[in-house]
């Protein structure tokens, strides 16, 4: 039996006034238990609805497809909701950007790990080894705070020990970091590097900030309008990144070193979910583009192992 | 640099807030220093480092001890503030435009028009009668720019703009700031909590630790050979990007 998490053609559109409106194109996933993945791109590239749309949840007014979601070799249906209520904190848990609506301001900390945990698995022992394992060292203190009595970081390591309550094999974080200063940040990615490591979960990660997919490790995808542009273990893209829309972040990024090299911005906007028009999505900003890429949407190749890339002039004798 | 390019003179500034159980908390001690014509002045520290408290005395928001002194011959609305939350400085009711008209009106002539400031950040005529929700995130920073602008400012003070934005955009807003400040001579004093957008594009960085500046200088020498131990920690605790193979 495989154990991972995998998705095949999923998409995501929403309704609006103008018409259905898409925000993730067809995207295959694979997430394996024991590896981290994370997925980067700008707002607006259908990133956290991806994430999301792996527990079954969509924005108001949002619709979910796939041809296939299986989970440790199970066929998972996406209409039932039965499924759906089975798998969500069971099997996949969420860890979201900390915030003031993250945790229930009324509830202690013990309160919001009792009910985490449900009726049959709570216990002040069970609330204090999750407290322990998400790197609290005196967790027997901090059971009577209240959330505004944390820290955001300490509130963000509840927010986890909250998600981890039940068991599960996967969790797709969204965010973890993005309103932590840098130790925080720092901290809660080594956190999930170690829960990949020694407790073999499967961590899926959307972040806007490719230093933290850098800290969490793995593989990485690289989103733009809704579809996946390229993807490979997150050092090798980095290092050496082959589509232009992930080199255009890369110079984009202040955290990139050579630290001394000024930073390039990339002039335009990104679009704000699937462009509906043949082609590749990035063409209009992009210096390499042909009429290759304005005629046909780029497949998805296999340039490797875990490498793939979706642009027609890079991909051209790089792929055997 | 000669004294007369000081634009914005701190001395000893301090911020105390009351606490109703327990004594006063010192979120800000005895900071000194100075901000001269064009530069970027970064400050970084850990969260509750006082950052935040320094950017709100130095504009004028949060009551304080000490001094902030401009350079002779500004006008009152010379230091302007830029929040993260860019909606926080638009009124989200009115338009952009008429945001813009209410900070120019004061103004003595010759001003800039609504439309002028807006495309001197990037934006255009669309904008003039958008409201600040229909903006994207990196289009509201940009008009709470131009807001800041309206008011002729000679110190522009920015608290975490870039924290809500995708890297792309943040190179944007950080590529406008340096136009602005070769052209007009804007200082600008730049809070964050991105060490290394601070080692990348400030002039000089200030490191806050427990409400006092514990290090200050060019951020090459701040960050490659800092004096401070909480400097060193800051930096080490940084997320890094990855090295290239070494092989062996």
């Amino acid at each position: 039996m495989s154990e991972a998490l995998e998705v095949r053609g999923l998409r995501v559109s929403y309704a609006t006034r103008a018409g259905s409106r898409g925000a993730v194109a067809g995207v295959d996933l694979r997430l394996e238990r024991g590896a981290a993945h994370s997925v980067v791109g700008e707002s607006g590239c259908g990133k956290s609805s991806l994430a999301l749309a792996l527990l079954g949840l969509v924005r108001p007014g949002g619709q979910l497809a796939a041809d296939s979601y299986t989970l440790d070799g199970r066929a998972w249906s996406l209409e039932r909701a039965r499924d759906w209520s089975e798998l969500r904190g069971r099997r996949v848990g969420l860890l979201l950007q900390e915030s003031a609506q993250a945790l229930d301001p009324r509830l202690s900390v013990e309160r919001q790990l009792r009910e985490a945990l449900g009726a049959a698995g709570a216990g002040r022992e069970r609330s204090l080894e999750l407290l322990a394992r998400v790197g609290f060292d005196a967790p027997g203190e901090l059971l009577a705070r209240l959330p505004h009595e944390l820290s955001g970081g300490m509130r963000q390591r509840v927010q986890l020990a909250c998600a981890l309550a039940t068991g599960p094999s996967y969790l797709i974080a969204d965010e973890p970091t993005a309103s932590l200063d840098a130790l925080l940040a720092r901290r809660i990615l080594t956190l999930l590097a170690s829960l990949v490591e020694r407790e073999r979960l499967g961590v899926l990660m959307v972040t806007h900030d490719l230093a933290a997919a850098a800290e969490l490790g793995g593989g990485l995808s690289v989103m733009y309008a809704g579809t996946v542009v390229e993807r490979g273990p997150v050092r090798e893209l980095l290092l050496a990144p082959r589509h232009p829309y992930t080199e255009a972040l890369i110079a984009a990024c202040a955290a990139r070193e050579p630290l001394d090299e000024p930073l390039r911005g990339l002039s335009g906007a990104a679009p704000q979910g699937v462009l509906e028009r043949d082609g590749c999505a990035f063409a209009e900003r992009c210096a390499l583009a042909r009429d290759v890429c304005r005629s046909a949407r780029p497949a998805l190749l296999t340039l490797g192992p875990g490498r793939d890339l979706a642009c027609p002039p890079r991909a051209q004798g790089a792929a055997r | 640099m000669s004294s007369a390019a000081v634009l914005l003179s701190v001395r000893s500034l301090g911020v105390r807030y009351t606490r109703r159980h327990g004594p006063p908390f010192d979120a800000l001690r005895e900071v000194s220093f100075d901000l001269v014509r064009s530069e970027f002045l970064a400050l970084v520290g850990a969260s509750g480092s006082g950052k935040s408290s320094l950017a709100r005395a130095v504009a004028g928001l949060t009551p304080c001890s000490g001094t902030v002194r401009l350079s002779a011959g500004s006008g009152a609305r010379a230091i302007q503030l830029v929040f993260q939350d860019a909606g926080a400085s638009l009124n989200p009711r009115r338009r952009i435009g008429a945001v813009l008209e209410e900070v120019l009106a004061p103004a003595p002539h010759p001003r800039p028009s609504a439309l002028e400031l807006l495309e001197r950040v990037g934006l255009g005529r669309e904008q003039l009668s958008a409201a600040p929700h229909e903006l994207s995130g990196g289009q509201r920073q940009r008009a709470a720019i131009a807001r800041a602008l309206a008011a002729q400012p000679s110190v522009l003070v920015c608290d975490e703009i870039l924290s809500a934005l995708d890297t792309s955009v943040q190179a944007q807003i950080l590529a406008l700031l340096g136009e602005l400040r070769r052209e007009r001579g804007l200082g600008v004093l730049f809070v964050t909590h991105d060490l290394a957008v601070a080692r990348r594009c400030a002039d000089r960085v200030g490191v806050l630790h427990a409400g006092e500046l514990v290090e200050l200088g060019p951020p090459a020498q701040v960050f490659d050979a800092p004096t401070s131990e909480h400097t060193r920690k800051l930096w080490s605790a940084r997320l890094r990007w990855p090295a290239p193979h070494t092989r062996p």
